[in-house]
């Protein structure tokens, strides 16, 4: 909670000088790749804030955080290893928590909705935990993601705009079973800025 | 600048609503039961034919620094069961006097345990239950005289609680070696959970000792 309250002040404090965009977005998410061997069920609770700040034409540069939770619970079932097997049930966790450097690149457009590509990447805290039965194992780590985005702004008003974007997310990882987490993140959300990209 | 604030202030709420972090994950203490084997995968179980079963199940304690064992009163319950597994593999029962190919021990324990914390790289099943064969020193140790009682394999307790289990142990009565008189554990199977309550505990008991036997169809080879 200490960090989103930094991250909030801070972009509180970046909002006072100079053209800028906040944003805050409702986010989900589908497992894809080994990383669904893990979890495979969709993720429903995900958030990401962000902030931007133009350095050219159509151009931004900013930062964002962002969060998602994995989570699937399987049935009792039995799980084979080279010298045994164990049966019990199943729960698996992630937690990832991007700490993101963005640019973004907004299509000159004429109408209210003006489409936009973006590319994301920076240090991510993830916390996997894995429950068997009784048993709670956690690994916590900090990895570099990889995050390039597309979307469109859906113009409300001078100072606000609908967000609707979709990325591709990895993170490297080292376990056996999987080697990466890779999902599509689908979301939506609320712009705020103190001008309109022309 | 008020815009912002309320913007801060939303993104302060949708926050705070999403701070519960686990669901919660068991609605019964058996669906927290673990059943769990290991076996000499260099082992051809093929070869055995026989068995001996030790006549008491020994339930192990601790009474100061010293683990103490006494027959246990869940005995017949886990000797039947058992039993009746290695008779479905085609495993014959015999007298101890009678050369066994095979001597199966089972013992229960019971232990209070608090927390303790780990880490680690984790999800890599077969490197945290690893498990070497190992032997004892004796063949005499089939009975509990002088047995060292461990778990071969490391566990992250997440609270106090009372755990539960038990342990049953096959051991190679076929070929001993004679030059350094060891003889050699094949197969350990673990029944292991809470058991802050003792509803329905026979059950989670041969129901463990089922599944342990059900991840071993090597047995009846």
């Amino acid at each position: 909670m200490k960090y989103l309250i930094l991250i909030s002040a801070s972009l509180f404090c970046f909002a006072s000088f100079g053209q800028r965009m906040l944003h805050l977005s409702y986010s989900t998410a589908a497992p894809i790749g080994t990383y669904q061997d893990y979890v495979s069920e969709y993720s429903w609770q995900g958030l990401e804030v962000g902030y931007q700040k133009e350095i050219g034409k159509n151009l931004t540069v900013g930062f964002s955080y962002r969060w998602q939770k994995f989570y699937e619970k399987k049935d009792r079932a039995t799980y084979v290893f080279d010298n045994g097997a164990i049966t019990s049930s199943l729960y698996t966790y992630s937690f990832v928590n991007n700490f993101n450097a963005t640019l973004n690149y907004y299509l000159n457009n004429a109408t209210k909705i003006t489409p936009y590509f973006s590319i994301a990447a920076g240090p991510a805290f993830v916390k996997n935990r894995l429950v068997i039965g009784f048993v709670d194992l956690d690994d916590n780590s900090w990895k570099i993601g990889l995050s390039p985005q597309v979307g469109i702004m859906i113009d409300i008003n001078k100072s606000f705009a609908i967000d609707l974007k979709c990325n591709y997310n990895y993170l490297p990882l080292q376990y056996e079973r999987f080697k990466s987490i890779q999902y599509i993140g689908a979301s939506i959300g609320i712009v705020w800025r103190d001008y309109i990209l022309e | 600048m008020y815009k912002a604030f309320y913007f801060l202030l939303l993104f302060g709420s949708v926050i705070l609503s999403g701070c519960v972090k686990y669901p919660d994950q068991y609605d019964q203490e058996k669906d927290k039961d673990i059943s769990l084997t290991y076996y000499d995968n260099t082992t051809d179980f093929s070869q055995y034919a026989t068995y001996a079963i030790v006549d008491q199940v020994g339930d192990v304690g601790v009474e100061g620094d010293s683990l103490i064992v006494t027959a246990s009163v869940k005995s017949t319950l886990i000797l039947d069961k058992i039993n009746a597994n290695l008779a479905s593999y085609g495993l014959q029962k015999v007298d101890s006097s009678a050369n066994p190919d095979l001597l199966v021990n089972a013992h229960v324990l019971t232990l209070d345990v608090e927390y303790t914390s780990y880490n680690g790289g984790y999800w890599d099943m077969g490197y945290y239950y690893s498990y070497d064969p190992y032997y004892y020193g004796s063949p005499y140790y089939w009975g509990y005289g002088g047995y060292s009682y461990y778990y071969p394999y490391s566990y992250g307790y997440s609270y106090s609680s009372t755990y539960g289990s038990v342990l049953m142990e096959i051991i190679d009565s076929k070929n001993k070696n004679e030059i350094t008189n060891q003889i050699k554990m094949i197969w350990t199977g673990m029944v292991v959970g809470t058991v802050n309550s003792t509803t329905g505990i026979d059950e989670r008991i041969t129901n463990g000792i089922d599944e342990c036997f059900t991840q071993s169809p090597y047995l009846g080879n």
